[in-house]
């Protein structure tokens, strides 16, 4: 071994590396041990978030209820006085994994997202998306959509918002398309939520249904009487790097 | 299980304590309701109590099963009243509005109170669900296209029932029980008959109130 890399051009050496090597970005260049600090907020943070991984799948396959602190300590790889400096009790770390499982996924869903303009492409994808996400992170899911309902009423509202603003992005259909005029008014609210107890179903049976399947009977119940059958066939079609 | 000589089903729904259970648990949350609050509600003593249940989760879902198989009881007996689907599906469907309006302490209680419960709890209000998710699911046999229904549309039709009751008794969504039913079946009958068909729904007047003389 030895010399310089010949099999680049030389212009993307950088002495026995391409060059883009020696063009990292600043936070990735090593620095000298210990004359950095992390801050301590840095640290807490990385923490909180390996805790809030490591919790959720106890309150998913524990229940919210059965649950206790040494359940999360344990779990969480945690001490008690680690644990109440992250968190104020069992609720609000239940609180705290919630929302870092819903932010998530609408990060997810924005990324998505962001280059469609159009409602019935964006509701299209969207509910693609969340299913899918939903089908990939079982545990996640059980929590969000399961435990959150019995995890006491900050949990339960939450859940709720959840869901009423999905019912609101259906009922934006409304304004875009012809067919959804005549629907009955709480069309929107029956449509969301029979597909939330659904799902709801799948995680409490441990279904495995193959996202794509899942996704085709769901958009045909939801989505085609507000966009119509014509144009359900259509967002069918988009094509596969488009859909995902 | 129930042992000998213990009580369930309509004797159970007749005993103060079935009562009891379910005024202390709307009122306190399962966590908090404990035995000495049925026994003081009920005027029983806790030596009558332990000789027929064996704590506050055995007598909760003894309850919750005693007022289940009254619901099914009637609403079963409603469904088989009309020959044909989606009729029979129509009276199956007021009959439980009734249900529910008449016994609005039970309703909370089971759909609810009961939600902190476990999942012995959790797994009798799925039972009741998947059961009246099966009388929708009967409309396969009066479809024209059987093969084309989603698996799915007889839960996600009755999951809307289950969640619109949920939030009618949270207090979160302003529903009228019987209002709703049109629109429970406009959604029960699209994936079966079609558009048309549920539309029809829309304007279909409840029908005769079969047991009105008796209750």
């Amino acid at each position: 071994m030895g010399g310089t890399c010949t099999c680049l051009p030389r212009r993307h050496r950088y002495g026995l590396y391409p060059y883009f090597v020696g063009a990292l970005p600043d936070h990735f260049k090593s620095t000298p041990l210990g004359r950095e600090q992390v801050s301590r907020e840095v640290l807490t943070e990385h923490q909180r978030e390996a805790v809030l991984v490591r919790v959720t799948a106890v309150f998913a396959k524990r229940g919210y209820q059965a649950t206790t602190v040494d359940d999360l300590l344990a779990a969480g790889k945690v001490g008690v006085g680690n644990f109440y400096a992250l968190f104020a009790g069992k609720e609000d770390c239940f609180l705290a994994a919630y929302d870092r499982i819903v932010d998530r996924a609408r990060e997810h869903v924005s990324l998505v997202l962001a280059a469609c303009e159009e409602w019935t492409e964006r509701f299209y994808l969207g509910l693609r998306t969340v299913i899918e996400v939903m089908l990939a992170e079982p545990l996640e899911a059980r929590l969000a959509l399961l435990e959150a309902q019995s995890a006491g009423p900050v949990a339960l509202a939450r859940y709720n918002g959840l869901m009423d603003a999905a019912i609101e992005w259906l009922r934006g259909g409304r304004e875009h398309c012809p067919p959804a005029k005549g629907l009955p008014g709480g069309f929107e609210q029956a449509a969301i939520s029979g597909l939330a107890f659904y799902l709801q179903q799948c995680l409490l049976d441990s279904r495995r249904d193959e996202p794509g399947e899942l996704f085709a009977e769901a958009a045909g119940l939801v989505l085609e009487p507000i966009v119509g059958a014509p144009q359900l066939r259509r967002l069918r079609e988009l094509p596969a790097a488009q859909a995902l | 299980m129930a042992g000998p000589g213990r009580l369930e089903g309509q004797a159970l729904l007749a005993h103060p304590l079935a009562c009891a259970v379910v005024e202390v648990v709307n009122e306190r949350g399962y966590e908090r309701a404990g035995v000495e609050f049925f026994l003081e509600r009920a005027a029983i003593s806790r030596a009558e109590f332990e000789s027929e249940f064996d704590g506050k989760a055995d007598a909760t879902l003894r309850v919750m099963e005693a007022f289940i198989g009254d619901f099914k009881s009637q609403v079963k007996a409603a469904y088989e009243s009309a020959p044909r689907w989606p009729d029979s599906l129509r009276a199956a469907a007021y009959e439980a509005a009734r249900w529910l309006e008449q016994n609005p302490k039970t309703t909370q209680f089971g759909m609810v109170a009961t939600t902190e419960a476990g999942d012995m709890a959790r797994a009798r209000r799925e039972e009741i669900f998947r059961w009246c998710a099966s009388l929708i699911d009967a409309g396969r046999a009066v479809a024209p296209d059987p093969d084309a229904i989603a698996p799915m549309a007889s839960i996600v039709a009755i999951g809307a029932v289950a969640e619109t009751l949920r939030r009618q008794q949270e207090g979160t969504v302003s529903a009228d029980t019987f209002e709703i039913v049109p629109q429970m079946m406009y959604g029960a009958v699209r994936p079966y008959l079609g558009e048309v068909a549920a539309r029809r729904e829309l304007e279909i007047p409840p029908p005769p109130d079969l047991r009105a003389g008796e209750r």
